[in-house]
């Protein structure tokens, strides 16, 4: 019993190490008091290894007693007639690992920042929202309810666009960190369709009574087929949009334009991981619904050539790495939709890792690329001409324009769904206006401060 | 009825337009402000001791015998019960805040007495129930507004032309409502319902009857319209007149045509170029989502629209402030450049997200239950259109985010002059921005008593079933809870 209390506090100290670091530097800003940089990285590095420490003990706990899943509860969040919303949270083979790149990725990232970011303006705003961050992706990550998904998958779409648009004193920042906000915000939509789907289907948003009561990979959804692949397709929809797969993947190389450190956490190594995660413990659904595993492995396949192709014209390392990160991704969701779910969770550990050292060496490139140099006498070999070897010369050509362009699927879809939007709305909106002028009278004369800021 | 021998309720009604009676109309705006505040903050606690009384008396109806309705040897006016327990120190905090942080530019010695009195109708209505008493202060505020309007130069009097051609046929609506609900007949409580119901809609500025809000929120001065607006009392009377009596496909109009207004307004403020007129969509968008909610049959759904109003009336009055203090240290919010200077107001930006996201039901902030409750209520309701309100939502959020980096970012001041925010307007933004974080953290009394409320408003329904002339099949499915029910999928 005392045992089980102890396991149960390290659970829920897991996720509530960074919540509390997030609400005291939160509220510290918000008093107009922001700590100091000590305090700070101080605070972050406390909360990470508080965090870590506990996560261990979880790991420990299940190695020793051979469990393969453990469970803490924290008890009704809150609750209305006929609806509970339990804060529950999952331990087992696949949330263990993630939450541990989690932790482990998020205090190298901090470490680093602390000096990078020293006495940059932001400084103490970055750390909030990569608290923000870490917060919401262990909630996603270790969340035992679809609802608690949901509320961490947001925060994370959150924290990822603020720290796009970082350096805020210039537009195109702050126009990326909005673009990629709008496509998080759309796919998120699949999520909390799929979560009051879930509940009004079940009864229940808890995962265990979605996914049967096995450890993971294995699961039984008690749904049926048709419930099953709507769930499922709901749930792509969401992972396509966070994991900037085909044809939503031109959000990425514009969320280079954050801090270094962001890009490495968010682009190289988690938050693209993520839709791939949602898929992963969604793995029992796609098992059920064939055409939705079809498709995954469609859009995977899609992403990766997507991306190879494009990655290959880039000319800054960050947007180079970021389409080398969605290359892989896109494998990984390929890997997820033919079934093999050990190795893509295997994949995910190792690509996070090594992505993220190479983007946070970025900055330094030039010179470690002069150091070799220097070592070796000479310039370095070319490399990755396979492509270029294999490909006839007059599609390489139409390929290079292609990349150049990004196959302009942004352009596309700013054609079939942003401007027919904003246009019918637009269309609303002078209809209105010309409506409230009819019945007040403005005159043709009339010139208001009020109605020179309306247009 | 619980009988309280201090005049507790009666008092909290009245005093500020007792204090409006007597402030001097010649005052400076220190003065004028120092008083408002003063008053405010004083019926603030007052409504909180009341709350506490009443949930310390058992939670049973309460009334105390000073009540006016006494003397006139009618029942009680002023009761105080499980629905308004919570709206009485809701109104008055939006008012104090209001106060607290209008901006100096603002008159405010002018419209002291004004604001005093709109508090006085606004506390009153909630604490009525009365058809009768409740139009004749809906038509009272109405016309408070529509003065303040008019008093705004050739600027106003156009808006307030809008203003009264929806507001004057509200008030008919309501007014006729109330005399058709005294004709004992069935024919004759349908068609007042339907009236009532027209009264709330245009009132609460759901689709097509909305056209007054954006002006509105366009051409008066801001905390006319937020006070005016954000304590909701076409929301008060729709679940105190509306709910308990009107027929289910009167319920089923108002909350389909609310629905479509969420998705509406949500859409329209994300091509406006104006930051009032972006908040004022906002405002339409989560408002039309109350009435879903309050008009709904699952009682989650009802717990979900009384808790966003609650949390995203206060959200929503202190993002319409946060632009009232920005325009007051920038002049007319244009959103068709990046306007930038996040550097010289970093507090008023923080709070203006917050707030922001507070307001849409972002997670974290207590918003976030009042949506979760209420979309899964809803989706019960309309198995099909009950998800308009994930994009409603989805659209608001994105809306909020791209006000708040058209007027914050995007571009270097060059000018280091601070702008932040004075120490009066910072403890009230950062206040209420923290209330509604941490009421975002532990939400759990709050929905709890949002739930008692809607329980409440099932009762009330339920007693008047009894005494509705109504055959059985045309009344409220108000056992219908939703998750129990099989999928009609």
């Amino acid at each position: 019993m005392i045992l089980s209390s102890i396991l149960t506090g390290c659970g829920l100290t897991v996720v509530a190490a960074p919540v509390l670091v997030l609400v005291l530097l939160g509220m510290a800003s918000l008093a107009g008091r922001p700590l100091s940089e000590n305090a700070t990285g101080t605070l972050m590095r406390l909360a990470l290894a508080t965090a870590f420490g506990a996560l261990m003990v979880v790991v420990l706990a299940e190695v020793v007693s051979g469990a393969r899943a453990m469970r803490a509860d924290a008890g009704t969040w809150f609750s209305a007639p006929g609806y509970h919303f339990r804060v529950s949270f999952l331990f087992d083979r696949l949330s263990l690992p993630f939450a541990a790149l989690t932790i482990g990725l998020g205090g190298v990232v901090a470490v680093f920042a602390e000096r990078y970011l020293h006495r940059e303006p932001g400084y103490n705003r970055f750390f909030v929202m990569l608290v923000l961050f870490v917060s919401g992706l262990l909630i996603t990550t270790l969340a035992c309810s679809v609802e608690l998904v949901c509320a961490g998958w947001e925060l994370v779409g959150l924290s990822s666009a603020l720290l796009i648009a970082f350096f805020h004193e210039r537009p195109a920042p702050v126009r990326n960190g909005l673009r990629a906000f709008v496509v998080y915000r759309g796919c998120d939509a699949g999520l909390l369709a799929a979560a009051v789907l879930v509940h009004h289907w079940c009864g229940t948003g808890d995962l265990v009574t979605l996914l049967g009561p096995g450890p993971w990979p294995s699961g039984n959804v008690p749904l049926a087929g048709g419930q099953i692949t709507v769930l499922a397709a709901s749930i792509l929809i969401a992972a396509v949009g966070k994991s900037a797969q085909w044809p939503l993947s031109g959000w990425l190389p514009r969320a280079m334009e954050g801090p270094t450190p962001s890009s490495a956490i968010f682009y190289g190594a988690l938050s693209v991981h993520a839709g791939a995660y949602l898929l992963l413990r969604m793995g029992p659904l796609l098992d059920r619904a064939p055409i939705v595993a079809g498709v995954v492995v469609v859009i995977g396949l899609g992403t990766a050539l997507h991306a190879t192709i494009v990655g290959r014209v880039q000319t800054d390392i960050k947007c180079a790495l970021g389409y080398a990160a969605l290359t892989q991704v896109g494998i990984i969701f390929v890997e997820i939709g033919f079934g093999l779910r050990e190795i893509a969770l295997a994949h995910i550990a190792g690509h996070a890792c090594m992505r993220s050292l190479q983007f946070l060496r970025a900055p330094s490139l030039l010179h470690d690329f002069h150091q070799q140099q220097n070592a070796l006498g000479g310039h370095l070999a070319r490399t990755g001409l396979h492509l270029e070897r294999w490909v006839p010369v007059a599609l390489q050509r139409r390929l290079y324009v292609w990349a150049l362009e990004r196959g302009g699927v942004d352009a596309l879809l700013d054609r079939i769904l942003v401007r027919p939007f904003l246009q019918a709305f637009g269309f609303c909106d002078r209809l209105e206006r010309r409506w409230v002028k009819y019945i007040a009278g403005y005159g043709a004369g009339s010139h208001h401060a009020s109605e020179e800021r309306d247009g | 009825m619980t009988e309280w021998q201090v005049p507790s309720s009666t008092l909290l009604a009245i005093a500020p337009a007792v204090v409006a009676l007597f402030a001097s109309p010649s005052m400076s705006r220190q003065a004028a402000r120092r008083l408002g505040v003063g008053t405010t903050l004083t019926v603030l606690a007052l409504a909180l001791a009341v709350s506490f009384a009443w949930l310390l008396f058992g939670g049973v109806p309460a009334c105390d015998r000073f009540d006016p309705g006494r003397w006139l040897g009618a029942s009680p006016l002023f009761v105080v019960d499980g629905l308004n327990v919570l709206s009485l120190p809701f109104a008055a905090l939006i008012f104090s805040f209001v106060l607290l942080v209008q901006p100096g530019t603002d008159a405010i010695e002018r419209s002291l007495r004004r604001v005093l009195f709109s508090e006085t109708v606004t506390l009153a209505a909630f604490l009525s129930s009365d058809p009768f008493v409740l139009a004749v202060l809906w038509s009272v505020s109405a016309a408070g507004a529509w003065y303040q309007l008019r008093s705004q130069g050739d600027d106003g009097r156009g808006a307030a032309r809008v203003f009264a051609s929806y507001m004057l046929p509200s008030c008919v609506l309501l007014v006729l409502g109330a005399v058709m609900l005294q004709i004992d007949s069935g024919i004759a409580r349908g068609t007042a319902s339907l009236l009532i119901a027209l009264a709330v809609m245009v009132r609460k500025g759901i689709a097509p009857l909305h056209s007054w809000l954006p002006e509105l929120f366009a051409r008066a001065p801001l905390p006319v319209s937020v006070l005016f607006n954000a304590p909701q009392i076409g929301a008060w009377v729709a679940i105190r007149i509306i709910a308990p009596r009107a027929p289910l496909w009167v319920l089923e109009f108002i909350s389909l045509a609310s629905l479509l207004t969420a998705v509406h307004g949500a859409g329209m403020a994300l091509v406006q170029t104006d930051a009032r007129r972006v908040f004022a969509w906002l405002f339409l968008s989560q408002s039309a989502l109350i009435l879903v909610g309050l008009e709904s049959q699952a009682s989650v759904a009802q717990a979900g629209g009384l808790s966003i109003w609650i949390s995203s009336g206060l959200a929503l009055a202190g993002f319409g402030m946060t632009i009232a203090a920005l325009e007051a240290r920038r002049g007319p919010l244009s959103l068709r450049q990046f306007a930038g200077g996040y550097e010289r107001k970093p507090l008023l930006a923080i709070c203006f997200l917050v707030l922001g996201l507070a307001s849409v039901g972002f997670p974290g902030t207590l918003g976030f239950v009042g949506q979760e409750a209420l979309v899964h209520g809803v989706v019960s309701d309309f198995p099909h259109l009950g998800f308009a309100i994930l994009v409603a939502s989805m659209l608001n959020g994105i809306a909020v985010l791209r006000t708040y980096f058209l007027l914050f970012c995007g571009r270097l001041e060059r000018d280091r002059i601070s702008q932040g925010l004075r120490p009066r307007e910072q403890f009230a933004f950062a206040t209420l921005a923290a209330l509604l974080v941490l009421g975002g953290l532990f939400p759990g009394p709050f929905v709890r008593s949002r739930s008692s409320a809607a329980e409440t408003i099932r009762h009330a329904a339920g007693a008047e079933k009894t005494i509705s002339t109504e055959p059985a099949s045309s009344g409220r499915r108000w056992d219908a809870p939703g998750w129990t029910d099989p999928p009609p999928w």
